[in-house]
């Protein structure tokens, strides 16, 4: 009997370049995810779609789609820390990794590109929480994933 | 802590109980402390103090269900968790209903409870006040039992 993969344990590792992508340029990429925010974590969610373009001539009876390329996005959302504070909170231009091991036989990915967004809310009686959204791919990237 | 909103529970306890200007309000012209005078979930039918029926006006507090569900972080160990609680002063009378002294009562139990945050065995919880409610109960002798009543969620991180 199939077994669904249940996300009960997984891991969230984060890293950042060390300088703004527009300051280091390709150069500012970050190492291998290390830091640990599993527990601050409440949710992953990634995109990855394939950009094309369309072949078709004028014998062509279907679309003749070609992917030139890969592109998607990372939302992130995190409770932030007592201590630490937000994570993303003045990262939107860096080079950016995030390792998500989900548990089970799921495949370990490591995703990588740009963080484009990155919002904290904050509102009376709750926890204050960040989200962020990260670009696939970026200059310096040659994949979205690793 | 699998089960923290008994931290909760005992922290409103702990803190209401303790409090002796609210135990001089709660006694009125009687000796502050004169009886248990705050319950969880209902009066007993005898007070631990003052081994008589309660004597109104009392406390009593109680689980009023949860803003929302629990929310988990991926890790799985680490919850936000929003118990909401009922706390309401009761007091009765055969005629017009009157809140004197009852606002004094529970304006107190707004000063201690409210707006707290709490660490507990590793459990933190912020207080903040929910809605209130003027409950009214018609006894069958004519007796009216009214109280104030003021609900709290605890904004809960375990």
């Amino acid at each position: 009997m199939p077994q669904p993969v249940l996300v009960s344990d997984a891991t969230v590792e984060v890293s950042f370049g060390s300088d703004p992508q527009s300051v280091g340029g390709a150069g500012s990429i970050p190492s291998a995810p290390t830091v640990d925010y599993q527990c601050y974590a409440t949710s992953v969610r990634v995109t990855l779609s394939g950009r094309t373009i369309d072949l078709s001539t004028l014998c062509s009876t279907t679309e003749a789609t070609f992917q030139t390329g890969q592109t998607g996005t990372l939302e992130i959302e995190l409770f932030v820390d007592d201590t630490n504070g937000p994570i993303f909170l003045y990262k939107e231009g860096y080079l950016c990794k995030v390792k998500i091991v989900p548990g089970g036989a799921g495949s370990t990915l490591t995703y990588q590109g740009l963080v484009t967004d990155v919002s904290n809310s904050f509102t009376p009686g709750e926890v204050e929480r960040e989200t962020a959204t990260i670009k696939l791919g970026a200059f310096g990237f040659s994949t979205t994933y690793a | 802590m699998a089960f923290e909103p008994l931290l909760i529970q005992k922290w409103i306890y702990d803190t209401l109980s303790s409090d002796s200007t609210l135990a001089s309000l709660l006694a009125g012209g009687k000796a502050a402390f004169y009886q248990q005078g705050i319950y969880s979930e209902v009066a007993p039918e005898k007070d631990s103090v003052s081994q008589r029926m309660p004597q109104l006006p009392y406390v009593v507090f109680s689980r009023a269900g949860s803003d929302i569900n629990d929310e988990a972080a991926i890790c799985g160990t680490r919850y936000l968790s929003i118990p909401v609680y009922r706390v309401t002063v009761w007091n009765n009378n055969n005629g017009s209903l009157s809140y004197k002294g009852m606002k004094d009562i529970i304006d107190r139990i707004d000063t201690l409870l409210g707006e707290e945050k709490v660490t507990d065995s590793g459990v933190t919880w912020y207080c903040q006040r929910f809605d209130t409610d003027q409950p009214i109960q018609v006894q069958s002798d004519g007796r009216v039992d009214f109280g104030l009543t003021i609900l709290y969620r605890f904004t809960t991180i375990i």
